[in-house]
């Protein structure tokens, strides 16, 4: 049986490159004024028709679910009718797109303008593209693509309106509002805003829902939304949100569609715009406010290129056919349309299916030799934090890491050959070195220190200064972790667990995975399907062997190797986790910890202890162990805050400590 | 037919049966769509408007609609080539019978007309001769003593009873089990089709179980009155299979369903007669014994005799008809109707694809939509209106009661359904097509003579997912049959029949040309399986009034939930412990030779 294949190789002509596309067509000015063929969806059973924006509107206001709600809250606040449809209709408004063609092309020339001027390449898969065009005529089109950057969506509906298909109306977070201009532009160009929580508030809810799904009953045009529902800033997948997956597929579980189709496309590129934005966020420095102003400040970027982006469109998957086994739309029938509840079962289904969706992101992501790289040169640095990088050394490095990810069935997209590859990448991330020349046979790269703007508490401005660069390292080497994680954490079970029969190995596996959740994606429930999957991997590449249950390794270096590109997300939440102490038995508020852990690791960096990496003052691994401990029930809500449970933390550390152990000389 | 055994039979009834009925497809051997010497369409026989008629358009829609070529033919077996097996021999039973005096007969033809329905399993069984297991031995009660009688001798001689109405089921309710190794008797109610009496004070009547339909409405009639139940069989179907199988009347609106129409019967199973003392508008006395035998197809036992509410025959029954932009405009008028309870006796909405059927089916001389083509009127429709030809659907209604009430239901109606973008198609088109109702019918074996496998299904359903559903079902079937390889268009069609408060009932009508299949009819099997699955999943029921039989079985346990199918089965293991009712209907009973457990 062969092995699933992870990651892909861009080549025509599976990948067409949309610049060159551009560039035959006359440039993006004839390009955006093309005349266009735009399958009319059509609702299946009744003939295609294009909605107007006033007929989408009023079939909002004037469904039953919005009516009847407006109807309750009319009695709940005991106030006129008119005052609720009044606030029903400025919800709507708020949220609304004002979705027009004239805009979209005029809008789309500058972002054309743009894209030549940022990319090498644009690659996409475009078979693919023709298939969805033709299944778009059919059933609504979702499309739910990976998010790293705000150009993901700009990018979607370029390649939409490339290969004539209807353009998305786009789910984005309403952060975007206080952007005035872009909001204006984005809105016309088909992107609606939803609020970041409406929790209890029913006629939001009501308003929201019943605008979402009166796009994919009508198949108006495809949709778009972002099941990470953020822009991830640490390069690699987000644990996934559920709440706009569960409004996009009610209709299809009510019974008002009759399929729908998702879409699962992998972004990935070369070099992120926001890459340093996202480092001195992830340090915990505050998150400029998007601003147009902001935006434009961008445009000294323009002049430098950004590699190449690519998109992966994901074989279409028909919720009907997904979910036909599954998910029992009978259990739903006795609830009126107006009223729709899913049941848990329903839900447990469909978050399985959204952490599906982003199995595929990540089995379909290009991996680049930047990101390989990156992952050499941050271990580069855990054997000496001050070594002097070396071209040849980090060559050698890269070299050997994709011979051991093509062993595991991993892909990683080379083009050309690798030295020249290398040195294109190492050329187009040039900002975070001291100057260097990229043309000599052998070279020495150092790292610039960012400048920080103020101290944080207990850290030294000069280690943040260096970290910056360290977190814009791990964004990119994480774009490679997804082919490793699971082979990686087996790995690292033998080694140091001491534990080599089958069972064990598989319970440990599950038990770290689901306490890693938040950082390595995996499936809910699907866990020991996963380890026998990445034990096949693992046995079929002759690194391990399995026999009367028991593992034996057969390939000690490798083991090695892809441990130690695991170990380090552990030794991060492991650090998180020691910063609650007996002594100080109440917790108020975990983001107030943040903090102390940082000091905590800035401390230990600078003791040089082992096992240490600047990059763990991220703040996202920190709250995900937080969250994973909260998960675990370790806190216990009272009114004055909250208490550790000691005794299950010790147990829980006890057990991380037991995994990671080997290598923490500090804990012999 | 050849039979290799020896015929017995005892004061064997003259049956219309037997006489006038087609042995291999619907109706009146007399009456049948056939092409003419010009390729026209024509039907043949006196018993219908359209007797005698040509339809010229309809020659084209069928080679459009379906793919069909009517050159190609294939033909059914002829009944002198069918093989029949002996039945299985109870020679005690045959002296029981015999000693009586009840009538009966094991001839080889009497057995073939009461061993199936009319599902398109049944006929295509037919049609390839493939008979399948018959019952042994048919009689003909005269009396409901009679009946008693039967089931004690089917009780001592080891017996299994099939009751036989009118034979128009179409769920395999009459389908002998093949696993049954007792002999089986056919107990055909034909013989006790009389009116017994009828109560010009009480406006009720109680007859025998066997009277047909028609035949009890026309002696109604001529007394001045109607019983107001009218389904489409009528013409064939009895008023014992009306109450076991829950039949509804296409002018229910204004009569009621047959569980509004039964004010008292008597039931006889195992266990004894049930009959209730008093013949009461409504009684309180527990929970409604007759609510257990109303749809128990022929499980507990059979009716005997009915009291039904009967009705002066209205001074003016009057039709209408609407013509609407597209289906949900239609959808919404009839919501709208029952919203206000404004209902006239009958109302239903055919979609598109009938609309055009209809109008395909039209007689040369009258046939509105072609002399419409080049005409005013469809100037105004299609141009002036809006209408697009391909969304374009029809309503029909039936208005029955005094002048005035008709007229002013009639206003009331026109003037509401202006406001859904209808436009009044006149008395002609609705008559029209509650004519077209009975014909339909011959339509299939016509599609069957050239290679089309087709079947009508029916379901409830609530009035917010009336629209999803029938979208969502004529969307599966079409995708479906794609699926399973048919190569031609197929007929994917529905229409609104009945409106209730809550909800509608809906039919759909299913059609394709199976030609180059390797197993058409196990490709119709699937398609209708996975359509039944999906009106279930879109909040429709297992079945609005054909009934489960055992076509319907695996969705009765989805329906009423696994203590519902206990009581069910509980019910019968006390009133018929034996299983002497062996048909197999509903539910599968522990221990009976057809129980899969």
């Amino acid at each position: 049986m062969s092995i699933p294949q992870t990651g892909r190789q861009i080549n025509y002509p599976e990948y067409e490159n949309f610049l060159d596309h551009l560039e035959k067509k006359g440039g993006p000015f004839k390009f955006v004024t093309a005349h266009k063929h735009f399958p009319v969806g059509s609702k299946v059973g009744t003939a295609p028709k294009t909605r107007s924006l006033a007929e989408i509107r009023k079939s909002v206001l004037e469904s039953p679910r919005v009516k009847s709600v407006i109807s309750e809250e009319t009695l709940r606040r005991k106030c006129a009718p008119e005052d609720v449809r009044k606030e029903a209709e400025e919800i709507l408004d708020e949220m609304s797109h004002t979705f027009n063609l004239y805009n979209v092309r005029s809008f789309g020339y500058a972002v054309c303008k743009a894209m030549e001027k940022l990319y090498d390449g644009i690659y996409v898969n475009e078979q693919k593209l023709l298939e969805i065009r033709e299944r778009s005529k059919r059933d609504c089109v979702i499309f739910m693509p990976s998010h790293k950057t705000y150009f993901d969506f700009l990018l979607l509906s370029l390649i939409c309106f490339q290969y004539d298909i209807q353009l998305p109306a786009i789910a984005a977070g309403q952060d975007f509002m206080s952007m005035k201009f872009m909001a204006g532009v984005l809105r016309r160009s088909g992107a609606f805003f939803m609020r970041r929580s409406f929790g209890t508030d029913q006629l939001y809810w009501a308003v929201f829902s019943e605008y979402v799904q009166t796009h994919v009953v009508n198949n108006d045009r495809t949709v778009e939304f972002f099941v990470e529902a953020t822009r991830s800033r640490v390069g690699k997948s987000l644990h996934p949100k559920y709440g706009m997956l569960q409004m996009i597929l009610e209709p299809y579980l009510r019974g008002s569609v009759y399929d729908i189709v998702i879409v699962p496309v992998s972004m990935n590129y070369d070099k992120i715009l926001e890459e340093k934005l996202y480092a001195y966020e992830l340090l915990g420095f505050p998150k400029p406010k998007e601003s147009t102003g902001g935006l434009l400040k961008a445009r000294e970027i323009l002049n430098n290129t950004h590699g190449s982006c690519f998109l992966t469109f994901g074989d279409p998957i028909s919720v009907r056919d997904h979910f036909g086994v599954s998910l029992h739309r009978n259990t739903f029938v006795c609830q009126p349309d107006s009223q729709f509840v899913l049941d848990n079962q329903a839900k447990v289904e469909i978050k399985k299916f959204a952490h599906h969706v982003v199995e595929i992101h990540n089995k379909n992501a290009v991996i680049t030799v930047w990101s390989v790289a990156c992952m050499v040169i941050l271990q580069t640095f855990d054997r000496d934090d001050q070594a002097t990088l070396t071209y040849s050394t980090i060559y050698s490095g890269v070299e050997d890491l994709i011979t051991l990810l093509n062993q595991l069935g991993t892909v990683v997209n080379i083009q050309g050959n690798l030295d020249k590859n290398l040195r294109y990448y190492l050329s187009m991330h040039a900002d975070l070195f001291e100057p260097f020349d990229c043309t000599a046979q052998d070279f020495q790269l150092k790292f610039i220190d960012f400048p920080v703007a103020h101290q944080q508490q207990g850290v030294p401005i000069k280690v943040m200064e260096r970290a910056v660069s360290r977190l814009i390292l791990t964004t990119y080497s994480n774009g490679m972790i997804h082919a490793v994680d699971s082979e990686g954490i087996i790995c690292a079970i033998l080694r140091n667990n001491g534990v080599s029969s089958l069972a064990k190995v598989r319970e440990e596996f599950c038990w770290l995975h689901n306490l890693m959740k938040r950082e390595f994606v995996t499936i809910p429930g699907e866990l020991p399907q996963l380890f026998e999957k990445t034990l096949r991997i693992l046995t079929s590449s002759e690194i391990l062997e399995v026999s009367d249950d028991v593992i034996r390794i057969l390939d000690e270096k490798n083991v090695e190797i892809l441990s130690k590109l695991v170990l380090p997300y552990f030794y991060n939440i492991e650090m998180a986790f020691a910063v609650f102490s007996p002594m100080k038995p109440m917790v108020s508020d975990l983001a107030e910890m943040v903090g102390t852990v940082q000091k905590n690791i800035s401390d230990a960096y600078q003791n040089r202890l082992p096992n240490t990496r600047l990059s763990f003052l991220s703040t996202e691994p920190i709250k995900n162990a937080f969250a994973a401990l909260s998960d675990l029930g370790i806190f216990e809500k009272s009114s004055s805050g909250m208490r550790t449970n000691f005794a299950k933390l010790h147990e829980i550390k006890a057990r991380l400590a037991n995994f990671t152990k080997s290598t923490i000389s500090s804990k012999l | 037919m050849s039979a290799s055994y020896q015929t017995i039979e005892h004061d064997v009834p003259q049956s219309y049966r037997d006489k006038i009925l087609k042995w291999n497809g619907w109706g009146y051997t007399d009456s049948q769509f056939t092409i003419n010497k010009d390729g026209h369409v024509t039907f043949t026989g006196d018993k219908y408007d359209i007797s005698g008629k040509v339809m010229p358009h309809f020659r084209p829609w069928f080679e459009n609609y379906l793919g069909i070529d009517l050159n190609y033919v294939s033909p059914a077996q002829k009944l002198s080539d069918v093989v029949i097996d002996a039945p299985v021999e109870n020679e005690d039973l045959i002296d029981f019978l015999k000693e009586n005096n009840i009538s009966f007969s094991n001839s080889a033809r009497i057995r073939l007309m009461r061993a199936h329905g009319h599902t398109v399993h049944d006929m295509v069984n037919l049609r390839e001769g493939k008979i399948p297991r018959l019952p042994d031995v048919v009689v003909w009660p005269k009396t409901e003593q009679e009946i008693v009688k039967i089931i004690e001798g089917a009780m001592s001689h080891n017996c299994a009873i099939i009751p036989i109405g009118g034979g128009t089921s179409v769920t395999n309710a009459l389908d002998t089990p093949v696993t049954e190794k007792r002999a089986v008797i056919s107990m055909d109610m034909a013989l006790l089709d009389k009116i017994l009496w009828i109560d010009r004070e009480n406006l009720t009547c109680r007859a025998e179980a066997g009277i047909v339909g028609q035949s009890l409405e026309r002696q109604l009639n001529k007394k001045g009155f109607t019983c107001g139940h009218e389904p489409d069989s009528i013409e064939f179907s009895t008023l014992g299979g009306w109450v076991s199988t829950r039949a509804s009347g296409m002018k229910k609106n204004k009569y009621g369903n047959i569980e509004d129409l039964v004010v008292h019967l008597n039931f006889v199973c195992p266990k004894g007669i049930i009959q209730k003392q008093c013949q009461v508008p409504r009684i309180s006395s527990g929970p409604d014994i007759h609510q257990i035998i109303l749809g128990s197809e022929g499980t507990f036992g059979v009716v005997s005799e009915v009291t039904i509410k009967i009705f002066p025959l209205p001074e003016v029954k009057r039709y209408g008809s609407f013509v609407f932009p597209n289906f949900e405009n239609g959808v919404n008028f009839f919501r709208e109707v029952a919203s206000r309870r404004i209902q006239p006796a009958s109302l239903r909405l055919m979609d598109n694809d009938q609309f055009v059927m209809g109008q395909a089916l039209k007689v040369a001389s009258d046939s509105w939509w072609a002399s419409l083509k080049s005409s005013v009127s469809k100037m105004y429709i299609t141009s002036w209106k809006g209408f697009k030809v391909d969304e374009i659907c029809a309503a029909t209604c039936v208005y029955e009661g005094s002048r005035e009430e008709v007229d002013q239901q009639e206003d009331r109606l026109n003037k509401l359904a202006a406001d859904f973008h209808g436009i009044v198609g006149g008395e002609e088109n609705g008559q029209y097509g509650y004519r077209l109702t009975f014909a339909i019918a011959y339509l299939r074996d016509l599609g069957m003579n050239h290679g089309v496998l087709g079947e009508s299904f029916e379901t409830s359903v609530p009035w917010d997912k009336v629209l999803s559903l029938c979208r969502n079902v004529k969307e599966l079937m079409r995708r479906e049959a794609k699926a399973q390889g048919v190569k031609h268009p197929v007929l994917a069609s529905c229409r609104v029949t009945q409106v209730y408060d809550a909800g509608a009932c809906v039919y759909f009508y299913f059609g394709f040309n199976a030609r180059g299949l390797p197993n058409g009819l196990q490709v119709y099997d699937r398609i209708e399986t996975a359509a039944r699955d999906e009106i279930i999943a879109c909040g429709g029921s297992i079945s609005h009034h054909h009934g489960v039989g055992k076509i319907r079985k695996q969705w009765m346990l989805t329906t009423n939930g696994a203590v519902g199918i206990a009581l069910l089965k509980a019910i019968k293991s006390e009133l018929d412990p034996a299983n002497i009712f062996a048909n197999a209907n509903l539910i599968d009973i522990i221990g009976s030779p057809h129980c899969k457990l």
